[in-house]
């Protein structure tokens, strides 16, 4: 009789290849900085650093939101293990005020990133009835035509009993 | 979808655009009159409340940028 095949446990479990020691990671460990001043005076002395101020100016001037902007230096330090994520939360408006003013002071139109994302497959009402009106204006006399076929002629039924009078 | 958290983080702060404008006090100023200071209100020291604090502080300073 064959035997059944056994099954092996000897093969590492899906996602070990990236895992490791506990505690060998830097997030995984104390932070440095332990509260929002703390991990706040981290941040703002690098912002108007040189090297970063410029670096700061080109990303706005390209378009990225400041609050994209925020968000990756913060992830960026949690990785690093300077801060856990709810300092880094709370550090973020801090943040994004901070590079506002950059901007401003720098003169450079800037995204907040704040703004509703506009939904580009929604035609807003104002959009339709200026189309309505364009239409209106190139074609008054087609308007009419289809106006006058709409109107049906609603002939009243004739009598047409036996003592009905006739027409 | 905006999964951004700090823009959540941002708006969700509560700061007021124009700072509420402190009511005078009603009291009378006779002799007969009861001597008690108003009470100060006492500033919450919660994280939330201190970045408050920060974000006001420096948009004021922005706009004072850019009012010129």
């Amino acid at each position: 009789m064959a035997e059944l095949p056994t099954p092996s446990f000897d093969y590492p479990i899906p996602g070990q290849g990236m895992t490791a020691e506990v505690g060998s990671r830097p997030w995984q460990n104390p932070p440095q900085y332990t509260t929002v001043e703390q991990a706040l005076e981290f941040y703002i002395p690098r912002l108007v650093a040189d090297d970063v101020y410029e670096a700061l100016l080109d990303s706005m001037e390209l378009g990225i939101p400041l609050t994209t902007m925020a968000d990756s230096m913060q992830s960026a330090a949690v990785m690093q293990g300077l801060h856990t994520i709810d300092v880094g939360i709370l550090a973020m408006p801090v943040i994004i005020e901070m590079l506002a003013f950059i901007g401003d002071d720098a003169g450079i139109e800037y995204t907040l990133g704040t703004e509703a994302p506009i939904d580009e497959d929604k035609i807003s009402e104002s959009k339709i009835a200026l189309a309505m009106k364009r239409m209106r204006e190139k074609l008054p006399e087609a308007l009419e035509e289809s106006k006058e076929e709409k109107v049906v002629k609603v002939e009243e039924p004739q009598p047409s009993g036996l003592m009905a009078r006739r027409v | 979808m905006n999964v951004n958290p700090a823009a959540k983080a941002y708006t969700n702060l509560g700061i007021m655009d124009e700072p509420e404008t402190s009511k005078k006090s009603s009291m009378s100023m006779g002799l007969l009159s009861r001597n008690s200071k108003p009470k100060t209100e006492k500033k919450s020291s919660e994280p939330l409340d201190r970045v408050r604090d920060y974000v006001s502080s420096i948009r004021k300073a922005r706009k004072q940028i850019t009012n010129g």
